[in-house]
């Protein structure tokens, strides 16, 4: 065979690898250099698969599963390399590409899990949006009233026993809220998180001016009280709010030293977790939303008086409260379910002006605020999405 | 560590859960507060004193909506915090419903006047027999003495089918006997009236039995006259305040409040001060005398309302008059308002614990010069310097309290040894339902601390 054969055979050659070579789809390019990979062959990987993150491929580029594949094989190759520049990279490209991704202890080796405990891996925070239902829990702390105090007290969202010839006619005090957080993960499972939250709540007073007389009971003449006036008011208050509050995440700990909970505790679907918080508690607005008197005339109420500008209510309040919730991993993202009851620590009432800037309700409705802290639970249902950054840790930088 | 901190957030939890900072917001005696009284029907203030022991004593009447209900007196005792200690209710008709000297059938009852005296209070009221044919046509006097608990020691009527009598005020005498004053269209030997209408009546009894000193009247010819109280000064004369229809002393028309001063019992002689106001050149004015206090300078300052009798611009004010126990005027006022188309009138008056004058009254279709609302009949609260005058210190001392619809009336006012006041008071929640009421503001009549 003559030279000019040897040239032949070779230049088909080349043309046939070069062709069979561009015909290669980037996914089996990608086995291609997987299996490199395994058999150590380490040094043409980088060049094989880089192509295949081309945007302008589009379709034929790598599926969301073979890029992430790609850039963890690219950053195992440059760990063995010793490239620390490059494997750091593609570890952010990883990190990024894939939330929270999850080594496998059966094939990643020791040297990945070692460089991925040195990246913030997990979400820098995230924001969480509730909205719910909530039912308010008038908590006295003085009674003030204009009828018989120490014989007959007020009745709150309509649970208690009316004055002989009276009713019941308030409704139950619920109301609504939406709020969202912004939570950050400490460590040991606990999470630190502010808010801003707009509550609109509501309560009702049955209040009874009585007498006392008696009734027959059994043939037996008990002494009763009986209503004379009956008046019946509901009150609505909006409140934006700040909430500080600490959350505990049971069976959630990402971790950072060892393998095991990397693999156990940031895959659980369901997450349990309890929280406490205080609150600053701004009043947006409060007024009568309803009210009537039964007993003389038909009362003529005016909705539209405004408590706070008659300085009825306390502007502002401070509130703590503690929750019970579930989180349900939707990915790296979360619905949550949450309970939470809210205690209000200052008198809802501005007690200056009790008596004296309601025009309407003390004379027309013989009615009068008590003391009382405004407390509520609620229950909400919510979405918590998470953001990442991803970088390698200040300690080992 | 970790092991440890479940329990510790439990603990956390439950220890921030049960924490609750309380403010000190409980009820004291400086608070300010209204409250009702009253059983299903009307109810309504007549007088309001201290009690014995130091709480207030409300009296009024009340009727209950029922069919064939009759009104009746009540007695509320109420702390200084506005509960209701003791209630006490007399009807007439039943106190003499075995009594074999009297048959009144049912009776309508109107408390007047409530006094203590040692050991117990002195009341008085009107009543009316509803069964004409049997007792006369008119009004009746009930007195009686009550112990602290408002039951009934004594109990004496002043009653006869020809004549009628209204009772004004009732004391009990240094010699331990009754005085009783009132009006009545029966005229006593002594009175040199010759064509008496309504006279002032004047009686003293005895408690203990229905022995009577004397009784005597007096008044003008042609015109009502009426006594609405009476003190006894320190030098044994006798102090009575009233109202006639006779012209003032200074020519004023209609009715004019009175002050007379018996020196001598025995005989029909007495001095008798006639004051009346006019308004802008009108001195046609009813002058209806609402209530009197008596000072511990002897000084009576007498609370009222003057009415015009004009068709064409019908006013009507307050009016304060002090007087000393000689008869020399001290001051007359008449707190007449520039607003045109509010009027009012005073019932009760106090002394204030700054020496000022404070009275409770009505104001007339009341319209709030800020807000616009405008109301029916408003309870009055009025504050002048202590010669009854409102200088620009004391215009921010004028309030007013009631319901938006209702007629609503101050009937009396005191002043606590705290300084603040207290106003009774019917309100009026319309459709026959009144209810008492008991106020009690600061010195500047707000509801405020």
């Amino acid at each position: 065979m003559g030279i000019f054969r040897k040239s032949l055979v070779l230049g088909v050659f080349v043309l046939c690898s070069t062709f069979f070579a561009s015909a290669q789809t980037w996914t089996q390019k990608l086995l291609v250099a997987e299996r490199d990979y395994d058999a150590g062959r380490l040094v043409s990987i980088v060049d094989n698969i880089i192509g295949g993150f081309d945007k302008a491929l589009g379709e034929k580029g790598y599926t969301r599963e073979e890029k992430i594949r790609a850039l963890k094989l690219i950053t195992k190759v440059y760990i063995f390399l010793d490239d620390e520049p490059k494997s750091d990279e593609y570890m952010i490209k990883l990190l990024k590409a894939d939330k929270e991704h999850k080594l496998d202890a059966k094939v990643d080796p020791a040297e990945l899990y070692d460089l991925y405990r040195k990246f913030r891996s997990q979400p820098i925070f995230r924001i969480g949006f509730r909205v719910g239902v909530n039912k308010s829990y008038p908590n006295i702390i003085n009674t003030f009233g204009t009828g018989n105090t120490g014989m007959v007290s007020k009745i709150y969202n309509g649970a208690g026993e009316p004055p002989q010839e009276a009713s019941v006619n308030g409704g139950a005090g619920t109301g609504f809220f939406i709020n969202a957080t912004v939570d950050r993960y400490l460590d040991w499972g606990l999470e630190v998180g502010l808010g801003l939250e707009f509550r609109n709540s509501q309560y009702s007073v049955d209040n009874f001016i009585t007498y006392g007389d008696s009734i027959q009971v059994n043939g037996v003449n008990e002494a009763a009280q009986f209503a004379v006036l009956s008046t019946m008011v509901t009150h609505q208050q909006s409140f934006f709010r700040i909430p500080l509050l600490l959350r505990y995440n049971f069976k959630y700990d990402p971790g950072k030293e060892t393998f095991k909970k990397i693999e156990d505790n940031v895959k659980d679907r369901f997450i349990p977790y309890i929280a406490i918080g205080a609150s600053y508690d701004y009043l947006l607005d409060a007024k009568y939303l309803k009210g009537n008197r039964i007993g003389g005339t038909e009362y003529k109420f005016n909705a539209d008086l405004s408590l706070k500008e008659l300085d009825l209510i306390a502007h502002t309040n401070w509130s703590v409260f503690a929750s019970l919730g579930l989180k349900m991993r939707v990915r790296t993202h979360f619905l949550t379910f949450e309970a939470k009851f809210n205690k209000a620590l200052l008198n809802y009432i501005n007690p200056d002006n009790r008596w004296s800037n309601n025009p309407l309700s003390t004379y027309d409705l013989a009615f009068v605020e008590d003391d009382f802290s405004l407390d509520m639970l609620s229950f909400s249902l919510g979405y918590t999405y998470s953001i990442y950054n991803p970088q390698k840790l200040k300690q080992f930088r | 560590m970790r092991k440890y901190l479940d329990p510790f957030l439990l603990m956390l939890i439950l220890t921030v859960s049960g924490c609750v900072v309380e403010p000190d917001y409980g009820p004291r005696p400086m608070d300010t507060f209204i409250k009702y009284y009253g059983i299903s029907g009307s109810n309504e203030v007549v007088d309001m004193i201290m009690s014995n022991d130091g709480n207030i004593i409300i009296l009024g009447n009340e009727e209950s909506s029922a069919f064939a209900a009759s009104k009746n007196i009540v007695i509320l005792e109420v702390d200084t915090i506005g509960n209701l200690l003791k209630k006490k209710t007399i009807d007439v008709q039943t106190e003499y419903m075995d009594d074999s000297l009297y048959s009144f059938g049912i009776t309508d009852d109107e408390a007047v006047r409530i006094k203590a005296i040692d050991g117990g209070y002195l009341l008085c009221a009107n009543f009316t027999a509803k069964d004409d044919d049997v007792n006369g046509l008119g009004s009746k006097i009930f007195w009686c003495e009550l112990d602290e608990n408002y039951e009934i020691i004594r109990k004496q009527v002043i009653s006869d089918v020809d004549y009628y009598w209204e009772v004004g005020d009732i004391i009990k005498a240094e010699d331990g006997n009754i005085i009783i004053v009132g009006g009545t269209n029966r005229k006593e030997d002594q009175d040199p009236a010759e064509r008496p209408e309504k006279q002032r009546y004047l009686t003293k009894r005895s408690i203990e039995n229905d022995t009577i000193f004397w009784s005597k009247t007096f008044g003008y010819d042609d015109v009502d006259d009426f006594a609405i109280g009476i003190f006894e000064l320190s030098d044994s004369n006798l102090g009575v305040i009233g109202w006639t229809e006779k012209s003032s002393n200074q020519g004023d028309a209609g009715v004019n409040a009175t002050f007379a001063i018996f020196t001598d019992i025995g005989s029909s002689s007495s001095i008798d001060y006639v004051f009346g106001f006019e308004f802008e050149g009108d001195a046609d004015f009813d002058d209806e005398v609402g209530d009197f206090i008596y000072t511990q300078t002897e000084d009576v300052i007498i609370v009222g309302t003057s009415t015009s009798n004009s068709d064409v611009n019908p006013r009507s004010f307050p009016f304060l008059l002090r007087i000393r126990k000689g008869g020399t005027l001290v001051f007359k006022e008449l707190l007449a308002s520039s607003v045109s188309d509010l009027n009012s009138g005073g019932m009760d008056v106090t002394i204030s614990a700054q020496n000022d004058l404070i009275i409770t009254g009505v104001f007339n279709n009341y319209e709030d010069s800020i807000t616009g609302q405008a109301y029916n009949d408003q309870i009055l609260f009025m504050r002048t310097d202590q010669f009854g005058k409102i200088t620009n210190d004391y215009q921010p001392y004028q309030n007013h309290f009631g319901l938006t619809d209702g007629d609503d009336a101050g009937k009396a006012i005191l002043t606590l040894p705290d300084g603040s006041i207290v106003i009774a008071a019917t309100m009026d929640f319309g459709n026959s339902r009144t209810l008492i009421s008991y106020l009690k503001t600061n010195n500047k009549g707000r509801l405020k601390r």
